[in-house]
């Protein structure tokens, strides 16, 4: 009697704990993004999310970045996307805006917390569609600090310097740059960075206005300034793949790379003891160093889900400070107004980077988003002499399409 | 069921007296075992077919539901752009190529293991090893292999002597596109090298006898009995290979990536069409123009459905009938 | 034109199994050579090496004058029509035909008029444009035969060639094949397992027997003096009626008995044979039933139990039952089945059609005794 009394009370005490949770319907939130890389660190803030919100459970799968646009655009048109899943902002959040995928948040969320260019990013027409919660990355030039103190070298901020120094390293049989040419995406990055020392964010502007063209003679300089750095490239840049040359460098096979904010954490992974500086892109003659900013996608709410008032909650914690905080230690630079990193230099060092002169990437933009594309095509033409910086700029201007604004 | 049914009645046999079921259920039963095929096949290959040539004809980027008529834009386009004629040339000449490999290396190693060898069980699954690995992990084992940093093949070439062939394999405009072709010869090899020797399997013994008693060399007897006789093997690998290389695209895009790296000299008609589906970049899709795409693989289709065709007329008409 | 020689010739393959053992046969410059056996009797092998498709482990091969054993099959001067006809199938008759010729690189009109010629003497001229596939099984047969005769080798090799077709072609291109050889007058070997194409084809037979010859000799002399036990039971159709007996001598008179029952021969026929446990041999050809021949003597008779009669309309085989044992020759299927399940022997007679036997009929059955073979009762060798 007294073994069945005891067996009751262990019951009910267990009984009591377990309740509590299964009376609480937990919602479950799917939400899918790109960066495979981010794992633990995308983990932990939605662990302290979930410890703040014990009755959202989110649940985050990763698709590596070739194949994320394939999938996320399959699944919204076979109406099978996650409740949250990130979107480029620009021409692709427009689209999905446009077709009844995604939820308008305009009156849902508070952004007003955001940046300047995340506030830019977020809103289409002056609706909200979908919000950069995971930050933003700012591309700059990230260089071997030993390399550079060894070689008695101070990091370049004019183009003039950068081929001083380049020629310096190549005297002394180190690689200048690292530059994975292969998918043409780290070409454009430079072109974008070369024009923007020109251009400055108002020039951007105003290319996306039409009334400044590539094929201006200032701004041709840039791809003139592209070609000719292709000599401070690594051996076969035009073969090596992206992985291998962000691997190469955080291995300390080359003095510089350009790179974003977000490459960081994956260069400490490969490689704990690399010691890393920041510095703007040097600027082309008449311009100044330059960074340029893009979002590392932004956010939306699948139009279909069950759950928009718990995924926009999760949205509005997401622009809190305290992840912000974690999301510029951890992984990027913040595009919540006024959150420092705390404990990582690189980051700040990208700040103050970014302060000298910061455009945001064209193919946020609809008026410039095929822009990217050409110069991905186009830029071995150009360092291999098969197309003139004049062809090449104004190939890129074809496929501008000037706002009507 | 209603409108195949009379096409179908021409295929079978003229009705018997049965003891039961009605004339026509019996006519047309068999119909009812196709049908579960019949509705797969439509399903999964014609409704996606036809929507693909509906598409095609749109101005559809791959997102969102509208679909802006534009008759025949995207073909013309695809048809006037450098683009594409480059791609079409870069696989043509990955056919000829590989072609030539598989009808002289295949059929070389085929004739060999085909003198049943020691070992034979070996060299075969060897020569065979490549088809069955996966194309990505192919390209992506030769990425490093070939890589000026990691790779080991410049490395060992300048070991043995042979520096000056050290090459920057895929990002040298010249030694680019000989490069890609080269590993995807190297895949598809053992194709070849199965098929020909079945073929050489399929000849009776006697035939070579009866040639080399007739007084012909081991030379004459290769060219005048057992090659003729090969024709059938040659006509299935050739169509095979036609085939195979205007499809290429996994060892490519491992190997020089999506837009055909360097400067364009390894861009392919399906990287071409791929990165027009689906970008060159993860950042943006702004780049993507799905109906674009589909147009250029419609015709693509097209042009190999037509070739293919025209090539087994040519190439059936050397081989035995009867 | 020449003479065959093959001295000891032997084929042993890996794991020691024998395919031929030690033959040695010389043929006549244009005579036509029959190698008859059962399957696996080592026929084909000997072709083959002859040929020089299989290389000989031990003995000599000469053609004419020239030792040709290490010779390539290309060098030896033969022609060789295989059992499958091995016509080439993406060539037309004419290049078929013309193929031997090609090779050597005789000149074009030449060739033109010599296949003509083949082509007329087979009567092939209307398919010379076909291709193989479309050609009737006695076509194809006859441009395998103008595919041989066209290079007028010194040697004609045949495998088997008529066992493709059927019963009645066959008999046909017998005759043609036998007519042709004798016209060309080429030295011929011919391997068949047919014991008629044997008979009626070969200058001379050589009967193989587990890669030994049993006997070489004329198709008479094989049929009326086999050498053995085997080539005893395998010319003749049905095959001759072997039984184990007992030979009792009494001064001129010799009896033999066979189970229960005696017969008197001649001692004429009985040569050296010792008394006492022998095989004797009788033809079915050599028993007639007794009521058809009333003089035949009354010593040389059997009675027997008519157990199946099968009339072939100008005789009929008449199997009575022996109670005897059956003399079995090793390696030969074809008398595997002649013990019926009681253990009773049984011998076929060929009456003539007019015999009235009935199954279970009781008869009288006239031996030939003049005609009866002896056999040695441990080695089946003949005894003459």
């Amino acid at each position: 009697m007294n073994q069945l009394i005891k067996l009751l009370t262990i019951g009910a005490l267990l009984a009591s704990t377990a309740l509590p949770a299964l009376a609480q319907d937990k919602t479950v939130l799917t939400m899918w993004h790109n960066h495979p890389e981010w794992k633990d660190r995308v983990e932990a803030i939605l662990a302290k999310f979930e410890a703040e919100n014990p009755t959202i459970d989110v649940q985050l799968e990763e698709i590596s970045g070739p194949q994320y646009n394939t999938r996320i655009n399959t699944a919204l048109a076979a109406g099978e996307a996650p409740d949250l899943f990130l979107l480029q902002p620009g021409p692709d959040t427009a689209a999905a805006g446009k077709a009844g995928y995604i939820v308008e948040l305009t009156d849902k969320l508070d952004v007003t917390g955001l940046t300047d260019a995340a506030t830019d990013a977020a809103t289409i027409d002056g609706k909200v569609w979908s919000v950069p919660v995971l930050g933003s990355y700012t591309v700059g030039l990230y260089y071997q600090r030993q390399i550079f103190a060894d070689a008695g070298l101070t990091p370049p901020t004019t183009m003039a310097e950068f081929h001083t120094v380049c020629q310096a390293l190549l005297d002394k049989g180190i690689t200048p740059m690292i530059a994975p040419a292969q998918d043409g995406v780290i070409p454009a990055f430079l072109y974008m960075l070369l024009s923007s020392s020109i251009l400055g964010a108002e020039g951007f502007d105003e290319i996306r206005a039409g009334t400044r063209k590539f094929t201006d003679p200032d701004v041709v300089q840039a791809a003139v300034e592209l070609r000719d750095m292709y000599p401070c490239f690594q051996e076969g840049s035009l073969g090596t793949p992206y992985v291998e040359g962000k691997a190469l460098f955080a291995l300390g096979q080359g003095a510089m790379l350009e790179g974003g904010s977000a490459d960081y954490a994956g260069f400490t992974e490969t490689n704990p003891n690399v010691d890393l500086g920041v510095v703007p892109f040097p600027a082309v003659a008449g311009g100044k160093p330059s960074t340029v900013t893009g979002m590392e996608g932004a956010y939306a709410v699948n139009a279909g889900s069950e759950h928009v008032d718990d995924a926009v909650k999760f949205l509005q914690w997401m622009l809190s400070p305290t992840a912000a905080q974690m999301v510029v230690d951890t992984i990027t630079l913040t595009t919540t107004e006024g959150v420092l990193p705390a404990d990582n230099r690189v980051m700040s060092e990208m700040l103050t980077a970014a302060q000298s002169r910061d455009v945001r990437v064209f193919y946020e933009f609809p008026e410039t988003g095929q822009v990217m594309s050409i110069i991905q095509a186009n830029a071995a033409s150009l360092f291999l002499g098969e197309m003139s910086p004049e062809d090449f700029s104004a190939s890129l201007q074809a496929v501008v399409a000037p706002s009507t604004l | 069921m209603a409108t195949l049914s009379p096409s179908a009645s021409t295929l079978t046999r003229p009705a018997r007296r049965s003891r039961s079921g009605s004339k026509g259920a019996r006519k047309y039963a068999h119909l009812w075992f196709v049908l579960p095929g019949l509705l797969f096949f439509l399903a999964f290959m014609i409704y996606p077919a036809l929507f693909a040539l509906y598409v095609s004809t749109t101005g559809w980027t791959g997102l969102g539901n509208e679909f802006p008529f534009v008759g025949l834009d995207n073909f013309a386009k695809a048809l006037t752009a450098p683009t594409f004629y480059r791609a079409a040339s870069n696989n043509l000449i990955m056919f000829a190529v590989i072609l030539i490999v598989q009808h002289t290396i295949g059929l070389f190693l085929a004739v060999q293991l085909n003198a049943k060898p020691r070992f034979m069980e070996f060299y075969r699954t060897v020569l065979f090893l490549p088809v069955i690995f996966s194309l990505v992990a192919t390209g992506f084992i030769w990425t490093l292999m070939l890589s000026p940093h990691i790779g080991f093949i410049n490395p060992v070439l300048k070991d043995l002597g042979l520096g000056f062939l050290a090459k920057n394999w895929l990002s040298d405009i010249t030694w680019a596109l000989p490069t890609v072709i080269f590993v995807q010869a190297w895949q598809g090899l053992g194709w070849a090298v199965i098929i020909y020797l079945s073929g050489l399997q399929n000849i009776p013994e006697e035939m070579t006898q009866a040639a080399e008693i007739d007084g012909a060399s081991a030379w004459q007897t290769f060219w005048r009995i057992t090659f003729p006789m090969l024709s059938p093997a040659t006509t299935a690998l050739t169509i095979l290979t036609f085939i195979g290389t205007f499809r290429a695209f996994d060892v490519v895009y491992v190997l020089t990536g999506p837009i055909g790296s360097p400067a364009g000299r390894t861009d392919i008609l399906g990287t071409l069409i791929y990165r027009t589906a689906f970008g060159a970049a993860g950042q943006s899709s702004a780049d993507v123009r799905m109906s674009y795409a589909i147009a250029m693989s419609l015709i693509v289709f097209g042009g190999m459905a037509i070739i293919s065709g025209v090539m087994i007329k040519l190439l059936r008409r050397r081989e035995i009938e009867g | 034109m020449a003479n065959v020689s093959l001295r000891g010739l032997t084929k042993r393959y890996d794991g020691g199994v024998v395919a031929l053992n030690h033959l040695s046969i010389d043929v006549a410059d244009g005579e036509f050579l029959v190698l008859v056996g059962p399957s696996g009797c080592g026929k084909s092998t000997a072709l083959k090496m002859i040929a020089g498709l299989e290389d000989a482990s031990e003995g000599e091969i000469a053609i004419g004058d020239e030792v040709v054993t290490d010779l390539a099959a290309r060098d030896r001067d033969i022609a060789m029509i295989f059992q499958s006809y091995a016509l080439y199938p993406h060539m037309t008759v004419f290049d078929n035909i013309a193929f031997p010729l090609q090779i050597a690189r005789v000149p074009k009109a030449e060739i033109k008029e010599r296949v003509a010629k083949v082509a007329k003497t087979l009567q092939l001229e209307p398919y010379l444009a076909r291709r193989p596939g479309k050609l009737s099984g006695g076509q194809r047969q006859r441009v395998a035969m103008g595919r041989a005769i066209i290079r007028q080798p010194a040697l004609f090799l045949m495998d088997e060639p008529l066992s493709n077709l059927d019963a009645k072609l066959r008999v046909q291109m017998r005759s043609e094949i036998a007519t042709i050889q004798k016209r060309l007058n080429v030295t011929t070997i011919y391997v068949t397992h047919d014991q008629v194409e044997a008979m009626t084809m070969g200058d001379r037979v050589a009967l193989l027997n587990g890669g030994v010859l049993q006997q070489i000799d004329t198709p008479t002399n094989i049929y009326n003096r086999p050498a053995n036990t085997f080539v005893a039971s395998f010319i003749g159709s049905p095959s001759m009626n072997l039984f184990r007996g007992r030979l009792v001598r009494q001064g001129a008179e010799a009896t033999l008995h066979l189970g229960s029952q005696s017969l008197a021969v001649p001692s004429s026929i009985l040569a050296d044979a010792p008394d006492g446990e022998i095989i004797i041999g009788i033809r079915p050809e050599d028993l007639e039933d007794a009521a058809l021949v009333p003089n035949h003597p009354v010593n040389q008779r059997l009675r027997s139990k008519v157990l199946i009669t099968e009339s072939l309309g100008s005789d009929q085989m008449v199997h009575f039952a022996m109670d005897a044992p059956m003399a079995k020759v090793a390696d030969h299927d074809l008398l595997d089945d002649l013990v019926v399940a009681e253990g009773v022997g049984v011998c076929i007679g060929r009456f003539d059609a007019r015999s009235t036997a009935r199954p279970g009929d009781i008869v009288e059955v006239a031996v030939a005794s003049d005609r009866i073979h002896i056999f040695d009762a441990a080695t089946g060798l003949a005894i003459r």
